[in-house]
């Protein structure tokens, strides 16, 4: 009974002194794991202040020179490429995809180099794990480092947010001003043009467009730039890929660069674009005409511009040609030589400047072989969109008048005309509405030529040139009453004259060519005028 | 061009970096002004330690010894 008190008092001593040694070890536990508390708040505010503080310093670094080569560049190539504007662009320039120049910085390249910002703090931050998990991994490392790096982490990641957040509220604002910007100069630019209402006609390939495409300026650069109006590219200049500021709007582009035909890729005259293009397209037999009639419109029409404090300038190396070639004729009043046939007639582009009016004439000189039948004029492709039409008749092939001629001896004196004049009408014509172009929208002068011989001819009676009417009736009484009813039928606005464009005469005179020039004009726009001291010419007749 | 790219990039970038430098300039203005009145920096810290080793000490005493 006494050895069991024993066992009981012994082991009650035991469990007793364990217990004990158990409590004193948990309050010493106890009291360290106090003091890595404070050092693990301590290393962690600090981890946190030096992240916040690295956070900082990036994106200056990331920014400078030195460190943008590692920052992606949104390049020209890029562009076209569609990596960053996007596969192409919208409207007219869209079959030709973007052009080969620098983005704006905000917001194409700003997004890179923020991507690059937040590239360099996340590599930062993997750099240090990996130095903290890179060599043998211990217990006691883990537990001092790891609280003071994921502060670290979290200090670099607030900075990121907070800069993200500042800079991309700033970068929303600049996006703002810079599209503000952008739609008003682009406004300006597109009404500037839609008042002067201002086309480019290739005086090569015949195709209408608003919008021009330029070379670049820099004369070791090929890149043509298609769509040079304020957008992506640039708002007041834009720089092409290869290095050169261009201007970013249509009308200050054609002051300085090299205007390009978007269809054909000719290069066509400075300017082109930005102002109003009349095409006048003259219709006619071989022979009937038309080159001595423009001839001698031009040279008078030039003349005429001048006295009005104006002028008229050839503005393509053909145009310098035909005015010298023409001027040539008119004074030594000898024929000018035939116009030799080709499919595509090259235009003949002027620019009349009169007081406060500029405006780009383009005559369209075809030979009459284009107009033997409707399928030589199919490729005649301006005469589809220009609004007034010259059609030149030789009143020598009228049967009439051919008779009086034969009557009196003089066949073969005088160059006739080829062929019917009618056909050759009817060559544009029959296209015209097989094509579904609107004629009765057209304004179609008929232009009787060859006065100066009708006049000598015994028993053919005198046209009144003043009156459109008179000349009307008097193709009616010399056998093309069928020709007058059909001209009728397919036009509505219908004008008369009668020139002699042989003759040196002056241009006030009624027989003069630049009657009918001076009427196209007006009816483009009445203050167009060459003539303002003569009663309008060639009165309409319907 | 400035280097293989346009100026208007290092402009942009420069005033990126100016402007990202006033910012916290003027960030760290408004704290050292904050920190120098009424010593809010200096009673900051105090509080700071105080609650520190408050909880140190009230971490170590959870567990007395056995003869406390």
């Amino acid at each position: 009974m006494e050895e069991l008190g024993l066992w009981l008092l012994g082991g009650t001593a035991v469990i007793a002194a364990v217990v004990f040694v158990l409590w004193v070890i948990a309050a010493i536990l106890g009291r360290i794991f106090a003091w890595v508390l404070v050092f693990w708040i301590a290393s962690v505010a600090l981890g946190l202040l030096v992240g916040i503080l690295i956070g900082i310093v990036i994106p200056p670094r990331v920014l400078s020179a030195r460190l943008s080569m590692t920052t992606q560049i949104a390049s020209p190539d890029d562009v076209v490429n569609g990596l960053v504007l996007g596969k192409a662009p919208r409207g007219a320039s869209r079959h030709f995809g973007w052009d080969r120049a620098w983005p704006v910085y905000n917001p194409y390249q700003a997004t890179r180099d923020a991507t690059a910002v937040h590239g360099k703090m996340r590599r930062v931050v993997t750099d240090a794990f990996s130095w903290l998990f890179g060599r043998p991994l211990t217990i006691v490392r883990l537990i001092v480092l790891l609280p003071a790096f994921v502060a670290f982490a979290v200090g670099v990641l607030v900075s990121a947010i907070i800069w993200t957040l500042v800079m991309g509220l700033i970068g929303v604002a600049i996006y703002l001003l810079q599209e503000i910007a952008v739609v008003s100069n682009r406004a300006f630019d597109w009404l500037t043009r839609k008042r002067r209402r201002a086309t480019l006609r290739c005086a090569k390939c015949y195709r209408v467009t608003t919008l021009p495409s330029y070379q670049c300026p820099n004369s070791s650069c090929t890149w043509i730039h298609r769509d040079v109006r304020p957008g992506p590219l640039g708002i007041i200049n834009r720089r092409c890929g290869c290095g050169t500021r261009m201007p970013a709007t249509v009308g200050r582009a054609a002051k300085r660069l090299v205007t390009v035909c978007p269809y054909c890729s000719e290069v066509v005259p400075q300017g082109s674009g930005t102002r109003r293009v009349l095409p006048i397209p003259v219709i006619g037999s071989v022979g009937a005409g038309k080159t001595q009639f423009l001839s001698s419109g031009v040279v008078e029409l030039e003349s005429r511009a001048t006295s009005m404090s104006g002028s008229l300038a050839p503005i393509s190396p053909i145009a310098e040609q035909f005015l010298a070639t023409a001027a040539a004729v008119i004074s030594s009043g000898s024929n000018v030589t035939k116009t030799p046939w080709v499919d595509y007639p090259e235009g003949v582009p002027f620019v009349l400047r009169l007081p406060k009016k500029e405006l780009e004439l383009q005559l369209m000189d075809a030979a009459g072989e284009n107009f033997v039948d409707w399928e030589r004029s199919q490729g005649l492709g301006y005469i589809d969109t220009a609004d007034v039409l010259i059609f030149i008749l030789d009143p020598l092939t009228l049967p009439r008048v051919h008779e009086q001629m034969r009557l009196s001896n003089t066949v073969g004196i005088v160059p006739i005309a080829q062929g019917d004049p009618e056909d050759s009408y009817a060559s544009v014509v029959d296209r015209l509405r097989a094509e579904d172009v609107k004629l009765r929208s057209k304004n179609l002068a008929i232009v009787v030529t060859k006065m100066d011989v009708v006049v000598g001819i015994a028993g053919v009676a005198p046209v009144d040139p003043d009156d459109g009417k008179s000349i009307r009736s008097w193709l009616r009484d010399n056998g093309a009453d069928g020709f007058v009813r059909r001209i009728d039928q397919d036009f509505k606005k219908v004008a008369y004259f009668a020139v002699d464009s042989f003759s040196n005469r002056d241009g006030r005179d009624a027989l003069h060519p630049v009657k009918v020039l001076d009427w196209a004009l007006t009816t483009t726009d009445p203050r167009l005028t060459v003539l303002p001291q003569l009663a309008p010419a060639g009165k309409e007749t319907k | 061009m400035k280097g293989m790219i346009p100026r208007g990039y290092v402009a942009f970038r420069t005033a990126w970096t100016v402007l990202h430098v006033l910012i916290v300039a003027v960030g760290a203005y408004f704290l050292v002004r904050w920190g120098i009145t009424d010593d809010n920096a200096v009673r900051l810290y105090r509080d700071s330690m105080d609650s520190l080793f408050g909880l140190q000490r009230a971490v170590s005493q959870f567990i007395p010894f056995p003869w406390s």
